[in-house]
This record gives structure tokens, sequence and C-alpha cells, in this order.
């Protein structure tokens, strides 16, 4: 259904999803205020059933090229492709939060309703074709995201964590703006079709524009530090380390998904043309996030901390993948976030069901003998661990695999090499966590403490989408290859 | 005489250069955080003066997004700083250092 205004181009059609997870908030809104407090676990069930109807929404759009409100939004597989992994993992986070919230005496409505908004703003990110909805969609996840990772009030940790991630993400979302601005004053345009119209055009010299590459540049940082990449990490460790560890594993998954949805957009379809101007200072930061992310995880004693600079490492690999500028190495890209998504939303599934024992359960001592503990969390832990190292038969493995033959097509070494070594070293780390848990204990005591049904599917779920999809994964690269036909 | 746009472009330049070098050395969160408010407002006065300048109003809408946003962090700011003060921290950053490895 299609109403012009004046040739604007309204179709809520093509904004379905993000309407749906936006209405189901306004709905967890109002139904917090009847739902008597014991039954909190009432929300976490309509914000399920509100995230299965945008996905039912979403399906639709795929293989379709839908713009609309005046350019600013697109429905495309893209769109579609980021829509499906971000309603996954939000309804995967919902399904394993009530009994840690329970646990860490945080069960509060308002959780649903942040989680929620952070969702809307990623959706609306993956989708955006204009420089202002790219920006509303990054500040609608990261206002929703400083909450949540306040979101254990009295915890100074918490506490101190949103107020990093609230003057870091300011300080960011600046430079994104004034890069922001200046394109526009470059170009004359804020949709990304109107600036990529002037950049191809011959008479502009976008090459030679130094409004443009500056405003570029600002952007990059901006982008950047969404997407956690190295050298504008420096929020990610403490943030990831001091928010509770449920709000971790949302955002270091969705978040890191969503900008990697406007990098390609941004980079790969808007600029082509003068990929020359940013193919060096992107290989740069890529480059960077390999190296300080994978030194830097070895000397690290706390999971959070561990998997935090392991995310940093992870943000170069798949940016290596936007290098050479192609549709079909995007496509690398695109599976590489989705194998990203499910590995480490599981490894950090099994941090927040040991952390609902006490946050200090974060530190790497407390892992110690936990195969004889808790035997499932160990052995789900050791496959994520053994995919996030890239180590076959696990979808770790094919995502590495994919992007270093799109570098190898393109005939782009350097970085390459880097990656090769640097994954190499990742060995190390990741492989100390399975020996840790496989030392012998102190003493020999199986918890008691059931993980509950939500929390066993998630993880079963996700160490078995791990495993298979390292031994086909056929089916998830063809769905990547064809959503990384990128549109305007 | 009209003003021509360059100079306002040079003043937002300026503006957004103090809250840039304010906030990295500034140490009262509130302060840094007011900072981050001067670059936002740097970027304003950019979108209008381009705005104006090629007489397309796509900038002063852009602004106006900004204005709002800006309204929507400051509140989601202030809420998280006044939460550290009450839990008897010290208003300076450069002390927040629970977290090091």
């Amino acid at each position: 259904m299609t109403i012009n205004i004046s040739g604007i181009g309204i179709d809520y059609g093509a904004i379905l999803p993000e309407l749906v997870v936006a209405g189901t908030a306004i709905v967890v809104l109002f139904l917090e205020l009847v739902v008597p407090p014991d039954r909190r676990r009432w929300l976490a069930a309509v914000t399920v059933i509100g995230l299965l109807g945008a996905l039912v929404a979403t399906i639709p759009l795929w293989g379709q090229n839908r713009s609309a409100f005046g350019d600013t939004v697109i429905a495309d597989s893209l769109a579609v492709f980021f829509n499906v992994l971000l309603i996954a993992i939000t309804i995967a986070t919902v399904a394993i939060s009530p009994r840690y919230l329970h646990a860490l005496d945080l069960d509060y409505g308002e959780y649903y309703i942040l989680i929620l908004g952070a969702t809307a703003g990623m959706m609306l990110l993956a989708a955006a074709t204009s420089l202002m909805t790219i920006f509303l969609g990054i500040e609608l996840l990261s206002i929703s995201l400083y909450v949540l990772s306040g979101f254990a009030r009295t915890t100074l940790r918490s506490q101190e964590s949103a107020l990093k991630y609230l003057l870091l993400g300011g300080f960011a979302t600046g430079f994104l703006l004034y890069g922001m601005a200046l394109i526009y004053g470059a170009t004359g345009s804020t949709t990304l079709r109107g600036i990529a119209a002037f950049t191809t055009a011959a008479s502009s010299n976008a090459a030679g524009n130094v409004l443009l590459l500056l405003g570029i540049g600002f952007l990059s940082v901006g982008l950047a530090f969404k997407a956690s990449a190295a050298p504008f990490h420096m929020w990610t460790p403490d943030v990831y380390e001091g928010a509770p560890t449920i709000v971790t594993t949302f955002m270091s998954v969705a978040t890191k998904s969503a900008a990697f949805a406007a990098v390609g957009r941004v980079f790969i379809a808007t600029f082509p043309s003068i990929s020359s101007r940013w193919y060096f200072p992107l290989a740069l930061i890529a480059i960077f996030s390999l190296f300080i992310g994978n030194l830097v995880a070895i000397t690290q004693d706390n999971i959070k901390r561990m998997l935090a600079y392991s995310g940093i490492a992870h943000a170069g690999y798949i940016l290596l993948g936007v290098l050479p500028g192609t549709a079909q190495a995007f496509s690398a890209t695109l599976f590489y976030i989705a194998a990203y998504s499910v590995m480490n939303f599981g490894a950090f599934a099994v941090v927040t069901a040991v952390a609902a024992g006490g946050e200090q359960n974060a530190d790497l001592s407390h892992w110690r003998g936990l195969f004889y503990r808790r035997p499932f969390l160990a052995t789900v832990m050791t496959i994520f661990m053994l995919s996030l190292a890239g180590i076959p038969p696990t979808v770790g493995f094919f995502a590495k695999l994919f992007v270093f033959q799109a570098l190898v097509n393109a005939q782009i070494w350097a970085p390459l090499i880097v990656a090769v070594i640097m994954t190499i070293v990742s060995f190390y780390y990741y492989l100390r966590v399975i020996v840790i848990m496989l030392a012998a204990p102190d003493e020999v005591a199986v918890e008691k403490r059931p993980l509950g049904i939500p929390t066993s599917t998630v993880l079963g779920v996700a160490g078995l989408a791990t495993v298979v999809l390292g031994i086909f994964p056929a089916v998830v690269l063809d769905w990547a290859t064809r959503a990384a036909s990128l549109h305007f | 005489m009209p003003v021509p746009a360059y100079s306002f472009l040079l003043l937002s330049g300026v503006l957004f250069t103090m809250g840039a070098v304010g906030f990295l050395i500034r140490r009262n969160p509130l302060v840094v955080f007011m900072c981050i408010e001067l670059m936002l407002n740097a970027v304003n006065l950019a979108f209008v003066a381009i705005s104006r300048y090629l007489n397309s109003l796509d900038g002063v809408v852009f602004a106006f997004l900004v204005i709002t946003v800006a309204a929507a962090e400051v509140v989601v700011g202030i809420a998280i700083i006044v939460q550290v003060y009450r839990a008897g921290r010290p208003m300076d950053v450069d002390d927040l250092d629970l977290m090091k490895e």
C-alpha cells in the first residue's frame, strides 16, 4: 500500500517490522503498570510474541527493493537479513533474561522496553539509506544501551560503565554528526542515493573534494566506534565488564551487526567511485583491531574483558570483507556477522548463566574445573571457543575462510597476512578457557542450580547451529550472497 | 552586507574544536557532558548554515532531529551522572576506574 503525498513515498509496509517492534515496546510499557511484580515473566512472553510478529512482517520483504519515505529507508534483502538476525538475537536474549534478572534482583519491566527500543534502532539502522535515518538508528540504539548498561543501578561498576559509555558514545556521536554535516555541505544531499549520484558524476571530482573526504573520515570514526573497531574501542572492555552480563551479551553481537550494515551501505554502496580514498584508512582500522584485540585478549583474566577484546578482533575480521568493495566480498562479511552472532552470543550466554550466581563469577579463576561442576555449560562453551578461534568443523572456520578467500580474490595481501598470523595468536586465549575448564577442581561438587528450560534451549540451539553450520555453511552463505546485492 | 557561508562554517569548526578539546581535558562529568552538547550545537550551526547556503531544507530538518535527540540524551545522561553522584563517588572522570586490566 503506497500513499504518495507530493512524491514523499509514504509506505508503512516497508518499515512494518520496525513499527511492530516499537509498538511492542509501547504495549509492554503499559502492561508493566498492571502486571504484578512477581509476574514480570509475562512481559518477557509479550516481548517474544511481538518480536515473532516482527519476524513474520519482515520475511515478505525479502527480494524486494522498496525505497520509502523520500529515500530515507529501504526494504531490501540486506535489511531483511539483518532484521532476521537481530530479531533472533533479541528473542534469544529475552528468553534467557528472566532467570538472570531475577537472580540479580533486577527484575524490572523497563528492561524489556529498552531492549525493544534498542532493537528497533538497530533494525532502522540496517534499513537506513539516508544520513538522517542512520543517525536516528544509531542514537535510538545507543540511548537505550546507555540505560541498559547502567541497569544494575546500585552496582558501582554498572553505573561506571553506563557513564563511560554515555560520555564516549556522545563524543563519537559528535564526530559522526560533524561528518554528516560536512558530507551534506559537499554533496548538497542527505540521502545516500543523492550522495552517490554526486560522487559518481564526472564533473564533481569527488576524490579531490576535501570537505567530502573529511566528512567521510568523521563519519567512519562514529561508525567504527559503534562497531568497536580499534583505535576507537577504548570504551568496549570497561562497558562490557561493568554492564550486567545479559546486556553485554545483547550488545556485543547486536550493535556490531547493525553497525556493519551501515558500513556496507555507506562504503560499498554509496562511495564505490572513491574507494581508493577510503581503502587505506579502513585497512588500517582493520589491522589495528586485529592486533589490539588479539594481543590484549591474551592478558585478560576476566572472561568478559577477554571476550570484549576478542570482539574487537572480530570487528577487524568483519571489516576485512568490506575492503575489496565488491558485493561478493561483502557476502563474506555478512556470513561472518551471522556466524559471529551465533558463536559470540552463545559464549556470552554461558557467561550469563555462570554469572547468575554472582557477577564476580566472570573471573576466569572461577571457571576452573567447570567441566566437572557444570558439564553442559562447559561443553557448549568449548564449542563456542573452538568456533571463535576458527577451528573446523565449526561455523567460525568457514567465516574466516570466506573472508580470507575474498581477500585472495581481490589480491589484498598485507591485511590477509596479519589476519592469518593473528588467528594463530587467538588460539592461545580461546583454548586457554577450555584448558581452565578442564583443569582438576579444588573440590568436586556438581552444582544443583538448574539452568531452566529457556536457557538450556537457547544454548543448545546456538551450540548445535555452530556445529551444523560448520558442516553445511552453504545455506547461510547463499542467503548472504543474495542479501549482499546492495541498493540505495 | 550578508555574512558569507564560510564564516559560519569557520565558527562551527571553532566551537566543535572547543567542545572536543574540553571533552579531553575537563574532568567533571557534567562539564564533559556539556562539552558534548557544545559539539552537537556546533554541528547544528553547520547544518543550518549549509542549508541556507544550498537553499535546501534538509539541513534544517537535520538540525531539528539533532536537537530532539540531544534532549533525549541529556535526560538519560543527567540521570546516569546523578546516580553516580548519589553513590558517593567523586565527580571526576579520572577517578572512575574500578575496571582496569
